[in-house]
Formats: C-alpha cells, sequence, structure tokens
C-alpha cells in the first residue's frame, strides 16, 4: 500500500458494495410506487428528490444496485475465467512445445473474431436469443474473454518456460500443481487486474444495457441514467446520483487492479 | 626394415657456410613404415627431411654420403618420384587466386576431372562442396588439409611432413592427425618431423632423435601419456546420447551430437554461445524434443519427452537450470523445494522427507535454517546451492547442469564447481557441465567442445584446453576451435563467402623457433 490512492480507492469501494448489497434491504420506499410529486428536490422525506413519476431516487438507487453488480460481476467472473483457461492453455502448449503456435490458431483466433464485434452490438445479439438476466450475464462474459485471454497468454507465457515450471513437470508433477501452485501463484497478479478491469468493462455493458432498455432490472443504474434525461434541467440529481456512482465503482475497481499489477511485478522481478 | 629401405639415407654428412649440419646421418625408412623425427631446433631435422626430398636449402653443400628413396639415388639435385611434401605453413603453398579445385585439378602435373578432385578431398576428409572456396575462406585445419591433398595428387609411397600441425589450432590439429592417421593404415610411409615426443608418438612406428647432426637414438616411441590417462580409466557409462538432431521449427542447432558420461565423472559441454549447448542439455533432459535422439541411462533408454520417462528414469537424470533466480519458484519456500521431488520420486513425506531434505542442505553447505526461507531471502550462490540440492533430491546417476556457475561470482563459482567435484568423487554422480567458460571447463574431466552443433572435440582436460590455462585467459587455439566458422561447411546452407580471420590474402610466413632454417 505504497500509494494512497490504493487505500482511498479500497475505502470508496467497501462503502459502495455496503450500499450496494444492504441496499434493497434499507430502502425507505418500494421503488416503483410513487412517494410525491414528480421532479421534487431533495426533501426529508425524499432525501434525494424523486423522478418523473415521483418515486423516490434513493430507495430507487439502493434497490438497482445490487441487480447490476450481480450481473457485472458474475459476466466478469465468467468472461475472466474463461479467458484465463483459453489464455494458459494457448501460453502452455504453445510455449512449451517450441513448434507451431496451433492452440493459439485454434482459440485464440475465434476469440479475436468475437472481439472484434462491438460489445453493445453483441450485446443485443445475445440478448435476443436469450432473454433476462442469463442472456445479459453471457453477452458480458463473451465481451471479456477474448480480452482477459490475451492477458492472461501474454501474462503465462514468461512463466511456463520458468526453470521451476520445468523442473515441475520434469519431476512428474500433475496438471493440478502445476496449474495452481506453479502458474496461477505467478499470473494471479495480472489476473486479479484483468478481472477489476472486466468488471468495470462489464458495469459499463450492464449500464449501456439498461439505457438501451434491456438492463437486469427496472432500476438499475443505467436505467435510472436513461430515466433521468429527460427532466434534467428540473432535478440534476437525477442524472448525477448515478453517474457519479458508477464513476466511483469503477475507478475505484480500477485503482485497486493496478495495485495488483504493481505487486505482482515485485514478486516476479 | 628387413624388406627393402623404401629410403636409406646413409653417412650423409651436409655443410652451411663451413658448419657441419648433418654428420653423418643414418636413415631408413621402410615400405608403409612410419618414422618420426625429433630434436630440439636447429639438431637437423628439417635438412634431413629435405634431403630425403633431393632439396638442399640455400648455402647448403653436400659433401658426402648418399640418399636413395625407392632405390633410385636423389642427391644431389635429382627430386624423387613418389614422394609427397606437407610443410608447416598451408598458406605458403596454396596460390590465394586459386580456388581449392583449380588447384587440385592441377595438382602433381596431371590434369584430373571433378570426381578426381572430389576424390582427392575425400581424402583428407573434406567436402566436396570445399572445392569451390579460395584458401582464404578455409580454415587452417582446412587449409593444411587442401595442402595434404595436393601432397597426395602424386599417389605417393612415402610423405615428407615438416612439423604439419604446428600453428594450427587443437581442432585442425586433430583433424591433421586423423587423416595421416589414415593414409598411415592405407600403407603410405610417413616422415613425420616433430619437435615433440608425445605428438609423434601415437602417429609413428618409430621415433628417431636427432642431436647435433646426428642420429642419437632410435627406436618404439613410448606411449603418450595424456591418452594414456583418459582411456585408461574406462569408467563404468552412465549416459550416453547419440545422434542428437534437434532444434526450433526449421532451424536445426544439434547435428548428430554424441556425448557419453561415465560414473564419477564431470564431462565439460564446451562452446561459444549460440552453439546449441543449452538445447543439448534441455535435450538430454526430455525438456526440448529433438528430431532425432537415443539417450540411455545404464543402459536403459529414455523417452524423448521426460513425461514420458518412468518415475526411476526421471530420478536417474537430473537437470540444473542456468539462471539460480528462475530455478526457484518465488512463492515456495526452500522446504517445498526439496519435499516434492523427494515425495514424487523417492516416496518420501513427512518426518523423512524433513530428515532427507536437512542432509541434502548440508550437502551443498546450507544450513537447515535455509528450508524456511524463500528464494528472493537466498543469495544468487544459496539459490543454485538449493537448485543443486533439488536435484540431488532425485538420488540421480547423472546430473545436467547448463551453466550453473554462469550467474555466479567468482567465489561462489569455485564453490559450487568444487561441490560437483566432491559429490562426482564421493557418490559416482556423471555430471555433464555445459558452460561457454574455459576456466570452469578446466575444473572438469573431460571436455566435449560444441560448435555450431557439432562435437568438433572430445578429449581429457590436458589435451583440448592445452594445460596453460592462464587465470581468465583463454588459450589462443581455443578461440580458432570455438570459432563457429570452423565448423564442418557442409552442414550449413551457404559454402561460399565466409568470413575469416585468416583472410590475409598471402599469410605471412611465420618462422616458429622450433623449427628456424639452419645455419
Amino acid at each position: 500500500m505504497r500509494w494512497p490512492g490504493t487505500r482511498v480507492a479500497s475505502g470508496v469501494l467497501a462503502v459502495l458494495l455496503v450500499v450496494i448489497v444492504v441496499g434493497p434491504l434499507v430502502a425507505p420506499y418500494d421503488p416503483a410506487a410513487p412517494v410525491g410529486l414528480p421532479y421534487e428536490p431533495p426533501t426529508p422525506q425524499a432525501l434525494l428528490g424523486t423522478d418523473a413519476l415521483g418515486r423516490d431516487l434513493l430507495s430507487r438507487i439502493l434497490d438497482g444496485g445490487l441487480p447490476m453488480l450481480g450481473t457485472a460481476l458474475a459476466g466478469a467472473v465468467a468472461g475472466s475465467a474463461l479467458g484465463t483457461v483459453a489464455g494458459l492453455l494457448a501460453a502452455w502448449w504453445d510455449g512449451r512445445s517450441g513448434r507451431s503456435r496451433w492452440v493459439e490458431g485454434a482459440v485464440l483466433r475465434p476469440l479475436d473474431t468475437l472481439a472484434i464485434v462491438p460489445p453493445m452490438l453483441l450485446v443485443l445479439l445475445i440478448l435476443t436469443a436469450f432473454t433476462g438476466h442469463a442472456g445479459l450475464v453471457l453477452a458480458v462474459a463473451l465481451t471479456g474473454v477474448p480480452l482477459s485471454a490475451r492477458v492472461l497468454r501474454a501474462a503465462a507465457a514468461p512463466v511456463v518456460t520458468r526453470a521451476h515450471v520445468e523442473a515441475a513437470v520434469a519431476r512428474g508433477e500433475g496438471p493440478a500443481w502445476i496449474v495452481g501452485r506453479e502458474l496461477l501463484p505467478l499470473v494471479a497478479g495480472p489476473l486479479v487486474a484483468d478481472l477489476g478491469i472486466r468488471f468495470v468493462a462489464a458495469i459499463y455493458v450492464v449500464t449501456a444495457a439498461g439505457f438501451l432498455g434491456v438492463g437486469p432490472s427496472g432500476t438499475d443504474w443505467g436505467t435510472l441514467i436513461v430515466e433521468a434525461l429527460p427532466g434534467v434541467e428540473l432535478a440534476p440529481l437525477l442524472l448525477a446520483v448515478p453517474v457519479v456512482l458508477v464513476a466511483l465503482l469503477a475507478v475505484s475497481v480500477t485503482v485497486l487492479a493496478d495495485d495488483a499489477v504493481r505487486r505482482s511485478r515485485a514478486v516476479l522481478a | 626394415m628387413t624388406a627393402p629401405g623404401l629410403v636409406e639415407v646413409r653417412d650423409l654428412v651436409l655443410c652451411a657456410g663451413g658448419r657441419t649440419v648433418l654428420d653423418g646421418v643414418r636413415l631408413d625408412v621402410a615400405a608403409g613404415e612410419a618414422v618420426g623425427i625429433v630434436g630440439a631446433s636447429g639438431s637437423g631435422k628439417t635438412t634431413t627431411a629435405l634431403a630425403v626430398l633431393g632439396h638442399l636449402r640455400d648455402g647448403i653443400t653436400h659433401v658426402a654420403g648418399t640418399v636413395h628413396v625407392a632405390g633410385a639415388p636423389v642427391l644431389p639435385g635429382r627430386p624423387p618420384r613418389g614422394v609427397g611434401y606437407l610443410g608447416q605453413d598451408p598458406g605458403a603453398s596454396l596460390n590465394p587466386y586459386r580456388t581449392v579445385r583449380a588447384v587440385l585439378t592441377a595438382a602433381g602435373g596431371v590434369r584430373r576431372d571433378r570426381a578426381g578432385v572430389d576424390a582427392l578431398l575425400g581424402r583428407v576428409g573434406l567436402p566436396a562442396g570445399l572445392a569451390r572456396r579460395y584458401p582464404h575462406q578455409l580454415s587452417g585445419g582446412q587449409q593444411q588439409r587442401v595442402a595434404l591433398a595436393i601432397a597426395l595428387a602424386r599417389d605417393p609411397g612415402l610423405l615428407v611432413l615438416d612439423e604439419p600441425t604446428t600453428g594450427l589450432d587443437v581442432l585442425a590439429r586433430a583433424d591433421v592427425h586423423r587423416e595421416l592417421a589414415s593414409l598411415r593404415a592405407a600403407g603410405v610411409a610417413l616422415l613425420w618431423i616433430g619437435h615433440d615426443a608425445e605428438t609423434l608418438a601415437a602417429n609413428v612406428d618409430r621415433l628417431v632423435t636427432v642431436a647435433d647432426g646426428r642420429v642419437v637414438a632410435s627406436g618404439p616411441p613410448e606411449p603418450a601419456r595424456f591418452t594414456l590417462t583418459s582411456e585408461a580409466a574406462p569408467a563404468e557409462v552412465v549416459l550416453a546420447a547419440s545422434g542428437i538432431v534437434g532444434g526450433y521449427g526449421a532451424t536445426r542447432v544439434l547435428h548428430g551430437v554424441d556425448l557419453h558420461v561415465g560414473a564419477g565423472e564431470r564431462v565439460a559441454v564446451l562452446g561459444a554461445s549460440g552453439t546449441g549447448k543449452t538445447t543439448l542439455a534441455r535435450v538430454l533432459a526430455g525438456l526440448h524434443p529433438a528430431a532425432a535422439d537415443t539417450v540411455t541411462v545404464d543402459g536403459a533408454t529414455l523417452h524423448p519427452d521426460v513425461r514420458r520417462r518412468t518415475r526411476p528414469q526421471r530420478a536417474a537424470l537430473q537437470y540444473v537450470a542456468q539462471s539460480p533466480s528462475e530455478a526457484l519458484h518465488p512463492r515456495q519456500p526452500v522446504r517445498t523445494a526439496l519435499h516434492r521431488p523427494l515425495r514424487l520420486l523417492r516416496n518420501l513425506r513427512g518426518a523423512a522427507a524433513d530428515a532427507e531434505a536437512a542432509a541434502l542442505l548440508e550437502v551443498v553447505g546450507l544450513s537447515a535454517d535455509t528450508a524456511g526461507l524463500l528464494p528472493a531471502e537466498l543469495s544468487g550462490g544459496q539459490r543454485q546451492r538449493v537448485s543443486l540440492a533439488r536435484a540431488l533430491a532425485a538420488r540421480p546417476r547423472v546430473l545436467v547442469c547448463d551453466e550453473v556457475t554462469s550467474a555466479l561470482d567468482p567465489g561462489t563459482r569455485d564453490a559450487v564447481l568444487g561441490l560437483l567435484g566432491r559429490l562426482c568423487a564421493q557418490d559416482g554422480l556423471g555430471v555433464v557441465l555445459v558452460t561457454h567458460d574455459v576456466e570452469v571447463a578446466a575444473t572438469a574431466d573431460r571436455v566435449v567442445v560444441l560448435a555450431e552443433g557439432h562435437v568438433v572435440a572430445d578429449g581429457p582436460v590436458p589435451d583440448v584446453l592445452g594445460g596453460d590455462l592462464l587465470p581468465g585467459g583463454v588459450p589462443s587455439h581455443l578461440v580458432e576451435l570455438l570459432r563457429p566458422d570452423v565448423a564442418d561447411p557442409t552442414v550449413r546452407g551457404t559454402v561460399n563467402v565466409v568470413p575469416s580471420r585468416r583472410a590475409a590474402v598471402t599469410a605471412p610466413t611465420v618462422v616458429s623457433d622450433d623449427s628456424p632454417p639452419t645455419g
């Protein structure tokens, strides 16, 4: 924790996570029910004011965080995990065989094809086929896999040829030890950093999906942003609060991911 | 010598400016016999040899005595037929403006066709592709062998050799010696002048010692000392590798390398960078796929892929990698590094493994506390010792060490090398010591020199390294030896212009103190 930014980011992220996780439980009102006049400024009853239909913004924020976070996290973790498997496979087979890089051709090239499709187009295409939560998670995962695979392959390539990995192979260690004890500890830094970046990207995708009306719930932060747009002159908080929250979430995770990379370099150097 | 002598020198007296150079020399060479003449500088050995060719140097006069070659008198000034001559300096006998083919086509006063030239090159062990080259595109040994081919062009029954390998590096010397030995086996008589009885001993039937123009001794040579020590101890071979061909993709790095290591023997594999040393070590260890190889340990053939080797086979051959910082997992303590091979290869776990790990650490000169440390908490030398201990944990028969000392300071390097020497002596461990460092190679028992993926020399340390190692210094011949363009040109795609340090168009005639002109 050499850099104070890491500490700040950890604090911000912790607060955000608490708010998001316990939010639905402590929301003062039903997020779907009108509690006052449209576009009311903040009052003691509605701390952040009300939206176009007179619903309490605070309740809607608290209610919508968890579905968004859950979808983004599930998608990011799934994408990162698939990407890790693909990247490690490519690094292992192509790095050790010394011959043609056929695994890269067989595994990473198709993923590259996936990467050139704009993420939103991918999301809309997948949601057309699989509606609902699962479709969104799948879409988020698929936007992340190609990039994760590339990052992990690059991170693992110098590790698979390290002498201690070869020594493990030579003494007959099984795949579990080689992956779990020899490789993963040394690519954990890049892996965590990549997961952070994938998570931020996933939040963007989920928010954007909400913006486009295909979000994970009626109150996710993307949906709140698009709903705030028509009345932004009357109630700027309606737009500002979800935007700032999304930004805080993204920035704090990015800062922590950067730190994970820094620390992993210190191990290998 | 019961048969009529091929060469009969009787009471030959030669003078130069009033001084007697040869004082009643009597010399016989039978057909097919190899006779060596040794003597100090100025003893008259070269003059004798030239006299056999019917040649007297300027200023030398024939006073008395006769020289007959094949029954015909040759002195004075009647060159004998059927005698070839090979002098010291091949540069002097090769025309720098003519290719090898042009020289050989006309050599010996007979025109010969392409096949004839190729056959002549074949007789001296040179590939036909060399014929296109000019002398400066050849290494010293190749030049000398071309000169030998010229001498052979007349199909001589006798070859007079005047220190044919002086000024050649160890490799070239070995090449020339080999070709001369095969000529001797083919029945060509040799009159071989040298200054070094040891060198001649292995190559002649009889050794004649000349001093002050007289023959002072004649008899069968004493066996050479170096060759005896190396071959007198035929240790049980623990590692035998033959025909290793390997590379990266389409690039061949190793072209059929053979290597054997006896029990308790340290074999250094010496080579410049890029000569395939590390690839060789990795092929032996089964970590690099070879195009062709046969590796046996204790007679059992090992699979080229270490993962397909049986557990005892994996244990029998252990590999120690170059970089101590990469050889150990940065997140695993020394204990883990030692316990894993003990568990996997020797089925030791728990307290037994702890005890064995402590013993191993003691063997490599580390305290038992080291077991709890991470590699980052160890010095480079300590890491290399842990790396060695990890390899020793398998109780190997052969240890393949790839530049294990290159990352270490001199003091630590000597300590690690001393440790390897002790392990060899005590446990009969065979060690392959891959190195680019002559000083490291000098600590081994035998040196195998690798250049461009070929074994270009293989012999006991004193033979290959010359024995005159200065601290930090490299014997000059070794520079030649390790120079890539010494290697066989047939294996490289391009035969034509190979830059060589011997590129001087006319090589200056170096007069060595061993054989100054008499007088």
